[in-house]
């Protein structure tokens, strides 16, 4: 009973010290809890501001408010500037701090051509989450240049010729200090793939002089290049840079199709036969360069065109007719299908066939797509699907038993009969994997032995 | 019996429409199981190797001079430690197999334990 009441005063002392209202809530501990920006957009060299929000105004005099101004990069955001000495004073809540952006600070947040994007955070001494702003823009200066930038046509089976349409205006005295040449005439204008993983590839590219005849120069460009690109919805735009290399600006990017297409399509270029008319010179190995065709040599074009096409006469010149049966070259499914496909070559009533007669028989071609993803289209190459998906699992799985094999020996204890098991486990898992590994091999190996004393075979 | 084990009356909680989302379960995710096997055994493994050490080490202490005693802790520690080796040389051991059969297995990898 004696204790009880003991303990129960212990606890009745602590519930009053727990609830007892603390005595410091009278200076209020100042801490930031907004930041943001004055500026909506800033450039190298603009002094801007940043307003930082506290919640006592009395608290915070003389506290230093620290900025961090970060590039967002997405995962990894550079620090690009740090001003730790800004002691708060003031009347008002919001305190605002300057700071002129430099060159350094944009080679410290990445230096991207396209310009960065950047937020800071503010915060006093012990403050554990800072107050972070929203982004803004930071470019790297006015490089007097603008682009328009465009291609035609839009759809780009693997090696189709395109043309670039573009118009650059420069502005002499910007582009000239900042390519550090005042007589600078010339600019590299780039067609690239904006790829969408890694750097960009680079499909054209030319040196394009300009004449200094005003203070703002017109430059329109028309310039046809061969696209390689990959397949589904891709973005192509204009890089401009200094004679030096140095970037200056990209362009909009302009959305293209493109992918290889054709189906059983062949390369080919344009020339004579004997008889000297032009007609369709195929590529014997399908070459995209067509450089293994004699009568392809000394000629610069080599497009796809259907493989039924190989020696028949070029039937319009250098212009493409949509509709007339030949899918010539520049011609695509996706541009023309009724050429470019089997469609049109079927029954009466398509492109190119005379209308249906009722009562007579009609032909029509149907297409079923293979439904296997893998892009098996015979046997072999499904099993060769298959023994590659089984592979992939026997390596795992030869770990697990060699593995299994060592925890064997190391709970054996010396026995002999456990020792011989682990033994043989480890053995046989050696052993199946060697048999993994050769897989395929056995094949080319009896192959091998048939062809004993003949020649010798191609590895 | 046969009548008891009916009317024992067992209910089952069933997953009401909507509720139960179960796991998509495709061919493709069956090399992330052996995988996720392979390594958790790896791990065991590791635990193993700890565990064992300490039995052996104890096995030796406990010898207390006995020479037979002593000879089969000796024993059991020198194959269990050819079973570390083993363990930890796991993928030596796959290299190994692969280089000395020439090809070029560039699938071989370390699987990836997360």
């Amino acid at each position: 009973m004696k204790n009880g009441v003991k303990y129960f005063t212990i606890l009745a002392f602590s519930i009053v010290f727990l609830f007892f209202p603390k005595n410091d809530t009278g200076a209020a501990t100042c801490t930031v809890t907004g930041a943001k920006w004055v500026n909506s957009g800033a450039v190298v060299g603009q002094q801007i501001g940043m307003i930082a929000t506290v919640n006592d105004v009395q608290a915070c005099q003389g506290v230093n408010v620290g900025i961090n101004i970060f590039e967002d990069d997405g995962l990894f955001d550079e620090n690009i500037a740090t001003l730790l000495n800004n002691p708060f004073s003031g009347s008002s809540k919001d305190f605002t701090i300057s700071y002129i952006l430099t060159a350094t600070d944009y080679i410290e947040g990445g230096n991207e051509v396209g310009g960065e994007t950047i937020y800071f955070t503010a915060s006093v001494p012990g403050q554990t989450t800072p107050a972070t702003s929203a982004n803004i823009s930071f470019k790297k200066t006015t490089t007097g240049v603008a682009i328009n930038f465009d291609v035609n046509p839009r759809v780009l089976p693997r090696s189709n010729i395109t043309t670039a349409v573009a118009n650059v205006v420069i502005g002499l005295a910007e582009y000239s200090s900042y390519c550090r040449n005042s007589n600078i005439t010339s600019f590299i204008f780039s067609v690239m793939w904006d790829y969408p993983v890694g750097a960009d590839l680079m499909q054209f590219s030319k040196t394009i002089n300009f004449s200094r005849t005003s203070s703002t120069v017109n430059v329109p460009i028309r310039e046809d290049f061969t696209a390689n690109i990959g397949s589904g919805k891709q973005n192509l735009y204009a890089l401009i840079e200094c004679p030096n290399g140095d970037d200056v600006t990209e362009s909009n990017r302009i959305e293209v199709s493109g992918g290889t297409g054709l189906g059983s399509a062949i390369y080919s270029c344009v020339g004579p036969d004997p008889s000297g008319k032009n007609v369709y010179i195929c590529s014997s190995s399908n070459l995209s360069n067509c450089s293994d065709t004699s009568g392809c040599i000394n000629k610069n074009e080599c497009s796809q065109i259907r493989s039924s096409l190989c020696g028949q006469p070029v039937s319009t010149q250098g212009k493409t007719v949509c509709g007339n049966n030949i899918c010539e070259p520049g011609e695509t499914i996706d541009t023309c299908r009724s050429d470019c496909v089997g469609g049109g070559g079927g029954g009466c009533g398509t492109t190119g066939q005379p209308a249906c007669v009722p009562g007579t028989s009609q032909s029509f071609t149907f297409s079923i797509p293979n439904p296997l993803k893998g892009g098996a289209d015979d046997f072999s190459e499904l099993v060769k699907i298959i023994a590659e998906w089984i592979f992939n699992l026997a390596i795992p799985i030869a770990v697990a038993m060699i593995v299994y094999s060592g925890i064997l020996f190391l709970t054996a204890g010396g026995e002999p009969g456990k020792i011989t098991k682990a033994k043989d486990v480890l053995k046989y898992a050696v052993i199946g994997l060697a048999i993994i590994l050769i897989g395929s091999g056995f094949i080319t190996l009896i192959k091998s032995i048939l062809e004993l004393g003949g020649n010798t075979p191609t590895p | 019996m046969k009548n008891k084990i009916k009317n024992l009356g067992v209910t089952v909680a069933l997953a009401t429409g909507g509720e139960y989302q179960g796991i998509d379960l495709t061919i493709q995710s069956v090399f992330g199981i052996i995988t996720g096997l392979a390594c958790w055994f790896t791990d065991f493994a590791l635990v193993l190797i700890v565990v064992y050490v300490v039995v052996y080490g104890v096995k030796f202490m406990t010898a207390q001079g006995n020479a037979t005693k002593y000879e089969e802790a000796k024993k059991s520690l020198t194959w269990g430690l050819l079973g570390i080796l083993i363990i930890l040389g796991t993928y030596t051991i796959i290299y190994t197999v692969a280089d000395f059969l020439g090809g070029d297995y560039t699938l071989l990898t370390p699987l990836t334990c997360s």
